[in-house]
């Protein structure tokens, strides 16, 4: 099976999600760190899918959609967040949305999150 | 042009209406007012291009009636004003421009020319401090705007978190209930959406009381008593590799301030510190009685405040690592912060600030790089009459 890394550093949110797409039939692999999901990603062949918040502490989802674009051109990604800290991050998430193939703005509806994840690697 | 001149004598007037009228392409009309009583009804309900104001009237005199018109804040009249005094009258001249007037003419010599200089010069003068004040008043405006929407955007970032993690849940949960799931499983779920729902009560308390909302409400209060009671709470916050200390001097002074509000300074700075020893350390609170006048000179340094006979000091040191100059002198600013994004709003400490300006105390830091931190938090004490001197 193909699996998912999601990404957040709400600990809550991402178990969360996370228990959502097993119960839809998929392996979900959680950090709740950006550092760490990169490092995962390197390590793990097997990952098909990058679910990633945008906002978080040390390497955040810009630094984490970037490297993915570099080293793993064919990876699909969905990118999520709760929306701009400062007047300036709208700009920012502006970019994030044409890079990355699915972008869900939080609260997350779950039949839309669960729908793009299947239209991305399938149910 | 709208000039007003305000002069008791006859002649004097038709001396500057001539000077005005002939010879000008500037079209001036002229008012007249030949009291400072007069002139302060018309200087209040209008505005003119320029006031011509003699020092010698009868009744109230020049001067006093520039001090009633003139703004304070501003320092100037609403309108430009050129001052009309006799010769060798330096006092007279030093205080209208004190009072606001933006330039003097001597009467006795008083040619075209100058006067034309002194009522452009004027108006400009005047015009200057105007839009220098407006520059101003729209700057903080603006920088207001700025801080409402980074509260805005800050907020709403916290709050859509929270707010997905409870509609994550609940979906979830429905389709557990669905498919007939154990019980057990359920209980995830719940104690996640209880944990969301409380964190979003805490952001809406710290908001409230950061915009100050929230009234105060003080009680007389045995601070060594609160701190025992804290224990508990603060034992559950801090981690388990800091070590609490806690002294009070036997007898403190009871204090009156907001017992809840005293209790969340505290647990603030408590939480703080514990984040700045993540090796761990030391964490001690301290308590005392500030006696005067040993401490004025050093309550005087640090608050413009109505300085209390007496206070109690709360100093919560830690051992953690510490802060450059930079971070000390806006560590009370709304929204600095130097924790990570989502672990801290920069609300904190200018909350507690907040607070303790409201209760008459102040707060104080002391901290350098490496070598940890200690918050002072002065609160007025609050003892009957007779105490104080017992106290003394």
């Amino acid at each position: 099976m193909r699996k998912i890394l999601l990404v957040d550093d709400v600990k809550d949110l991402a178990d969360v999600l996370a228990d959502t797409l097993r119960m839809n039939g998929h392996e979900v692999i959680v950090s709740y760190s950006g550092k760490k999901a990169l490092s995962i990603v390197e390590k793990d062949p097997e990952i098909a899918l990058i679910v990633t918040d945008i906002l978080m502490p040390d390497i955040d989802g810009i630094d984490i959609i970037n490297h993915i674009k570099e080293h793993h051109a064919e990876m699909p990604i969905i990118a999520m967040s709760g929306g701009g800290v400062t007047l300036q991050s709208d700009d920012v998430l502006q970019i994030v949305k044409e890079k990355v193939d699915a972008f869900l703005k939080k609260p997350v509806c779950v039949e839309t999150f669960i729908s793009k994840v299947n239209e991305l690697i399938g149910a | 042009m709208k000039i007003l001149i305000v002069d008791d004598s006859e002649a004097d007037r038709t001396v500057i209406r001539r000077h005005l009228s002939f010879g000008s392409s500037e079209k001036y009309e002229i008012f007249a007012a030949q009291s400072a009583e007069e002139a302060m009804i018309l200087m209040e309900e209008n505005i003119y291009d320029c006031v011509l104001l003699d020092y010698v009237l009868p009744g109230m005199d020049g001067i006093s009636l520039l001090k009633r018109v003139y703004d304070p804040e501003l320092n100037i009249a609403k309108s430009p004003v050129v001052m009309l005094t006799g010769q060798g009258s330096e006092g007279v001249v030093l205080d209208a421009l004190r009072y606001g007037a933006q330039d003097y003419l001597m009467k006795g010599i008083l040619a075209r020319e100058t006067l034309l200089i002194a009522i452009q010069k004027a108006r400009y003068l005047h015009n200057l401090i105007v839009s220098h004040d407006a520059a101003k008043k729209a700057l903080f405006h603006s920088e207001k705007m700025k801080a409402v929407g980074q509260l805005a955007g800050g907020v709403s970032h916290d709050f859509n978190n929270l707010l997905a993690v409870i509609q994550g849940n609940v979906d979830l949960l429905n389709r557990l209930i669905k498919e007939d799931r154990p019980k057990e499983e359920y209980t995830k779920r719940l104690n996640a959406i209880g944990r969301a729902s409380k964190q979003g009560a805490d952001l809406v308390s710290q908001i409230m009381s950061f915009s100050r909302q929230r009234k105060l409400e003080p009680v007389t209060l045995d601070l060594t008593k609160s701190i025992e009671n804290m224990r508990d709470l603060l034992w559950q916050s801090l981690e388990p590799h800091i070590i609490l200390d806690v002294k009070s001097e036997a007898s403190l002074w009871p204090v009156r301030v907001d017992p809840s509000q005293i209790e969340h300074a505290i647990l603030n700075i408590c939480i703080n510190a514990r984040d700045a020893m993540p090796s761990g350390g030391a964490l001690s609170i301290m308590t005392q009685n500030v006696h005067m006048p040993e401490w004025e000179d050093h309550i005087r340094l640090h608050t413009s405040q109505k300085i209390q006979d007496n206070y109690v000091l709360i100093s919560i040191a830690d051992e953690g690592i510490g802060m450059s100059e930079e971070v000390r002198q806006r560590v009370f600013e709304p929204f600095f912060t130097t924790k990570e994004v989502n672990k801290g709003t920069g609300l904190g400490l200018s909350t507690v600030y907040g607070f303790v300006e409201d209760s008459s105390g102040f707060i104080t830091v002391e901290s350098e790089e490496g070598s940890g931190a200690t918050f002072n938090v002065f609160l007025p004490a609050d003892m009957p009459a007779v105490s104080v001197v017992e106290a003394l």
